[in-house]
């Protein structure tokens, strides 16, 4: 009967474990993440020029487009960077400043 | 000369084997085939960073062929099919032995298996587990299996990595 109990409280303590990040399997991390040590980790192994990371889009933004980002949301700032409208976003800032000036 | 002695052995070792292996049993057993159908799910553990990590193992539906004759109506052969349906999905076949206490309207059963996930990620390990069978019909029950399933190798596992799986399932169970 204990035995019973005890198998009752781990699978409802299982139930109501939440992610948090935790992992047991790759395959509970999400795409392009890895589970390392228990824990969600972004694949560094995958980047690459047209698969950087978060953190290399991060920084790639920040380096290359300081002037636009001081003028817009970084809401779309990943999207921004793997695209070719990283270098014309500048210039497609002030053709739009032009246009409404 | 010597080849058509040779074509009368092997003759009689075919139709000797095909007495032994087809004919006798099927007058001696009766192969009973059954089916089941059933959906789970339970805790996983896996090792973190100095840590136990536990997380709810994702929700799973099986479907299972049952075979066993009566002869040795307390074993039962079971090919099993396994799909996890939450946070991921993924396939896989968990063929297994099953000894019983007897086909009979209260059955309870130990279960042996080695679960394979093939797709879209490898996983493969071992499976103990009982479960508990109530036929409510001469055809149709209802059963209740706790199961724990230790996986070892795969693509699916961090390096050194093992994963722990203590689940519950229940469902149906029919006699075709």
């Amino acid at each position: 009967m204990a035995r019973v109990v005890t198998a009752v409280i781990l699978i409802s303590v299982g139930f109501y474990t939440g992610c948090g990040g935790e992992c047991i399997r790759h395959s509970d991390c999400l795409h392009k993440e890895i589970c390392v040590a228990g824990s969600c980790t972004i694949d560094i192994g995958d980047s690459g020029p047209g698969n950087a990371t978060d953190s290399d889009k991060q920084n790639t933004k920040d380096a290359g487009t300081a002037t636009v980002d001081s003028g817009q949301s970084n809401g779309n700032n990943e999207q921004d960077s793997s695209g070719p409208e990283d270098e014309t976003d500048g210039g497609i800032q002030q053709e739009f400043d032009a246009g409404t000036e | 000369m010597r080849s058509g002695r040779n074509r009368i052995y092997i003759s009689f070792f075919v139709a000797t084997a095909a007495v032994f292996l087809i004919s006798t049993p099927s007058f001696a057993q009766r192969p009973v085939l059954e089916g089941a159908a059933s959906s789970g799910s339970g805790s996983s553990f896996g090792k973190g960073d100095g840590q136990t990590v536990v997380m709810m193992s994702p929700v799973f539906i099986n479907a299972d062929v049952i075979y066993y004759n009566s002869e040795m109506p307390k074993l039962e052969y079971v090919i099993g099919f396994q799909a996890e349906l939450q946070g991921r999905v993924s396939a896989g076949i968990v063929p297994q032995f099953r000894l019983t206490t007897g086909p009979n309207k209260y059955m309870g059963y130990g279960i042996v298996g080695l679960p394979l996930i093939v797709a879209p990620f490898v996983l493969f390990g071992t499976k103990v587990g009982g479960g508990f069978l109530f036929r409510f019909h001469h055809r149709v029950g209802a059963f209740a299996e706790l199961s724990l399933d230790l996986f070892f190798i795969g693509n699916d596992l961090p390096d050194k990595g093992i994963l722990v799986q203590l689940d519950a399932n229940i469902g149906l169970r029919v006699t075709f």
